[in-house]
């Protein structure tokens, strides 16, 4: 799920970089505030066992690379903020020191694979817990919140990569950055991931988490036994983030940018319409595609729209997931209290 | 069949650990290897930001030859360059393919192949622009790392502002990819030496959860070691550090060179 | 005794998780003495290190240190907690563990720089400490590629530039060759002349007597049962098969039933 530098435009690796940045704005306030200088030990060690699991890779076909990201298992331990700020240091030392990942594309990298995967499995195990009130089920519970929120963070990647022809492309229409649209992109990424990286996250979730109740449960327990510290304000701020400069990225590419169509060789071009893309576009019949022809005419609304529909989309999974558990709560509360 | 994965596995972890540990990777002092890493990342960085934001083949190109150039100067391994130079894109390759037939990329037809389908030489250019521009990104960050110790990159990042406690768990992730590499590696090693025969495939897969169950488990007993040890001598959240990198001519050199690549990539257009 | 008294435990108790690690210990801790903390794996020398360092505290009776009692309040005093790092040095058994610096020089000056020396003052110490410990042609390397001996003198070294007063040691012969085990003890040997204060646990034998003068015996209860001069200990078999310090197979089961007969100590003694 790395994704390289000359994947996606500097335009979309800004603008995840500043979504992403009051995430980590929050996460390491929580790290110097809540929890006290002696957690960044641990902090670092989590981050060098979400390296090792993440260089466990295959190539993918259509995106970049499956591997699990152990994030997960991660989150349960640290809590989501904290468990940010592990997947992102693992993050930082493959760009910076192996390669692996592009350095301008760590925005979204990290966007990806720590905010969103940390957000999604936490509440997501969370809610299952309150749903099913079953410690022994707890380990099963954990792998498949790995499952889900690694397939929640593939399917960002897929976005943000079949968004790029959409919306980069020169005047006649060649793409300038990932080559193929979101047709082809989600779900060549979601089958490797369904398929293979997915399993693999949640079998190491679940082994972890089993490991950790037998060997550790007071690690365990003063995350997930607790409310759920999802703050808002951070949340609020990346969206808003994200919607307020996604117009001007689109903006700067009709004007700035463009004497990309200019470029000497491309000149000799004849008008070109991506035929083979439209074709290619019926293999995916998800609710996408009913959209999805239309937005190459309209790149600007189709961006927006299919930002805020990734957006709305983690977002509703965590509003459900704390909307259920605290509805969950509450009834076993004043059951228990009467 | 497990075999093979096993010694893959193996083979992965034990040359992670070398490349990314021992300073002999670093190779003979070249061009690269002198030049201060401060100048290094900010040349790096420089490079992956023009090559994303300009589009033109030739001046793609003209990068790649810089970053190669550098590489030849640097006295690296033409085996080691073949191997950044390939190795690492070849995914990219392998994406970039399908780009150049004339149901993908319709256009003018170069070479005919069969029915209505051809090479056209949109296809070829945009594959060549797609590749091009990720060998340039790939190809400036292995230089920077094949040629600088992973301590001095630390402390250039000191000079970038990053925050020193920041820095300072950044510098402990590092620390400890090592330690659990080297357990990894220990646990195959005794997991193997009590393996008999051929194993189910089940069996091995079940193996690597335990590693990772291990894993895991050395991770937090870990954690709270290192704690101590650096609270009993003295740490208390702050970071401090004797810094001494010094600015050569040819640093101020490589980074006049810098404005010109800027100004070409500009004037090019 | 005219020396100074650095730590004094009065019925000392550590308990984790409920069950006792540590249960009523006492005793005192002169300077200039080499102690040695015997006992059986899991008895609680490792905790005990621990809280003479501060890094646990007592749930039960007393430690003072210099007088103070070391709790967490005590700590919560930054000059309190500056002046204690400064003058208690801790060798943790796994150098891996306690070596996580980018290279052997920058692992050295560590513990100076958080004692807001000046950059010069910071060198010098650890000049110094690269030249005692003879480790001058480490200075740039990682410490993960070191060798095991290697990895025991830097850590000791980062240390040794912090100039303490009391070391304390955990099982500092463990894992060495014969080479580097006789090197450490050498070591030792020149810190006493300083005048410093060396306590060190250890379950081998094998070097007491040339490590230590006097003896602090844990037994597998967690109760101190023993605090003597090296001789008195090693010369008392039986009481050392009891404890599980040596293994023998003709008198174990004898010394059994004899119990509460040999050096029976429940209290502190002094030499």
């Amino acid at each position: 799920m790395h994704i390289p530098d000359g994947y996606l435009s500097p335009q979309t690796e800004a603008l995840m970089a500043a979504a992403t940045a009051p995430f980590l704005v929050k996460a390491s306030r929580q790290l110097e505030k809540k929890y006290n200088k002696l957690t960044l030990p641990l902090v670092g060690v989590f981050g060098a066992f979400s390296f090792l699991i993440m260089m466990f890779n295959l190539p993918l076909p259509g995106g970049t690379t499956g591997h699990a990201v152990g994030t997960v298992i991660t989150a349960l331990v640290l809590g989501p903020w904290l468990s940010m700020v592990s997947v992102t240091l693992a993050l930082v030392i493959q760009a910076f020191f192996f390669g692996d990942g592009g350095i301008l594309a760590l925005g979204a990298n990290i966007f990806n694979m720590a905010v969103v995967m940390s957000i999604v499995g936490y509440g997501l195990f969370l809610l299952l817990k309150k749903i099913t009130q079953r410690e022994s089920l707890e380990p099963f519970l954990a792998a498949v919140s790995g499952y889900i929120a690694i397939n929640v963070a593939a399917f960002c990647a897929g976005v943000e990569l079949g968004l790029q022809p959409l919306l980069f492309h020169s005047s006649n229409g060649h793409a300038l950055y990932f080559p193929y649209p979101l047709a082809i992109s989600v779900p060549a990424m979601m089958i490797g991931h369904l398929a293979l990286a997915g399993l693999a996250e949640g079998f190491i979730t679940f082994f972890a988490y089993s490991w950790i109740q037998r060997r550790f449960p007071k690690l365990l327990h003063q995350q997930t036994a607790a409310n759920l510290p999802i703050s808002w304000k951070p949340i609020v701020l990346g969206i808003a983030v994200l919607i307020v400069i996604a117009p001007i990225g689109l903006l700067a590419h009709g004007t700035a940018w463009g004497e990309w169509g200019r470029a000497e060789l491309f000149r000799r071009g004849l008008s070109y319409i991506p035929q083979g893309f439209d074709r290619w576009n019926s293999i995916w019949s998800a609710p996408l595609s009913g959209y999805n022809l239309p937005l190459l005419h309209n790149s600007a609304a189709g961006y927006i729209v299919s930002a805020l529909s990734g957006v709305i989309l983690i977002l509703a999974i965590v509003a459900i997931s704390i909307f259920v558990s605290r509805r969950i709560r509450k009834k076993r509360t004043s059951t228990t209290s009467t | 069949m497990t075999s093979i994965l096993d010694k893959n596995i193996h083979d992965l972890v034990s040359g992670l650990n070398k490349t990314m540990f021992t300073s002999d990777s670093i190779g003979k002092s070249g061009f690269l290897q002198r030049l201060d890493p401060r100048v290094k990342m900010i040349a790096s960085l420089t490079i992956i930001l023009m090559a994303s934001i300009k589009a033109s083949l030739l001046y793609l190109l003209f990068l790649y030859i810089i970053c190669l150039l550098s590489m030849i100067a640097s006295y690296l391994k033409p085996a080691k360059m073949f191997r950044i130079w390939l190795i690492l894109p070849f995914f990219s390759l392998f994406l970039s393919v399908p780009l150049i037939f004339s149901f993908v990329t319709p256009g003018r037809s170069i070479v005919h192949l069969f029915g209505s389908t051809s090479i056209t030489l949109e296809g070829l250019l945009l594959a060549a622009r797609f590749l091009l521009r990720i060998a340039v990104c790939v190809t400036s960050v292995q230089a920077v790392l094949f040629t600088s110790r992973w301590d001095h990159m630390m402390k250039a990042f000191e000079f970038f502002h990053i925050p020193p406690g920041v820095l300072f768990v950044l510098s402990l992730t590092y620390r400890y990819i090592n330690v659990l590499l080297t357990a990894a590696l220990d646990m195959m090693l005794a997991r193997k030496s009590r393996t008999v025969g051929r194993q189910s495939a089940g069996a091995a897969r079940s193996g690597v959860g335990i590693i990772a169950g291990n894993l895991m488990v050395k991770s937090i007993t870990l954690s709270g070691e290192v704690r101590d040890a650096m609270v009993s001598r003295g740490y208390t959240g702050k970071i401090r550090t004797v810094n001494n990198f010094i600015f050569h001519s040819r640093d101020v050199l490589v980074g006049l060179s810098l404005i010109g690549i800027i100004g070409i990539g500009f004037l090019s257009a | 005794m005219n020396t100074q008294k650095i730590f004094e435990a009065n019925n000392l108790s550590f308990e984790y998780e409920k069950s006792h690690v540590l249960d009523s210990v006492s005793f005192e801790i002169h300077a200039g003495e080499r102690i040695a903390i015997l006992g059986a794996n899991g008895s609680g020398k490792s905790t005990l290190l621990k809280l003479l360092n501060g890094l646990e505290f007592p749930t039960g009776g007393q430690l003072s240190f210099f007088g103070k009692p070391l709790t967490a309040s005590y700590f919560e005093s930054g000059e309190h907690e500056y002046a204690f790092r400064q003058k208690v040095g801790f060798v943790f058994q796994d150098p891996d563990v306690q070596l996580f610096n980018q290279t052997v020089w920058d692992e050295i000056i560590f513990g100076p720089l958080q004692m807001n020396l000046s950059a010069d003052d910071v060198i010098k110490r650890g000049e110094w400490a690269l030249d005692v410990l003879n480790i001058k042609s480490l200075r740039d390397r990682t410490p993960f590629t070191l060798s095991g001996g290697e990895k025991k003198r830097v850590a000791i070294a980062s240390i040794l530039s912090m100039k303490p007063i009391v070391w304390l040691m955990d099982e500092p012969l463990a894992s060495l060759d014969p080479k580097s085990q006789s090197r450490l003890i050498d070591f030792i040997d020149e810190a006493k002349k300083r005048g410093e204060t060396l306590i060190m646990t250890t379950h081998d034998l094998s070097l007491l007597a040339e490590m230590a003068d006097r003896v602090l015996v844990l037994s597998e209860d967690h109760k101190l049962v023993a605090d003597a001069t090296v001789d008195k200990v090693l010369g008392d078999t039986k009481f050392l098969v009891k404890h599980n310090l040596i293994h023998d197979h003709r008198h174990g089961r004898r010394g059994r039933e004899r119990r509460q007969e040999h050096i029976h100590v429940g209290h502190t003694h002094t030499i």
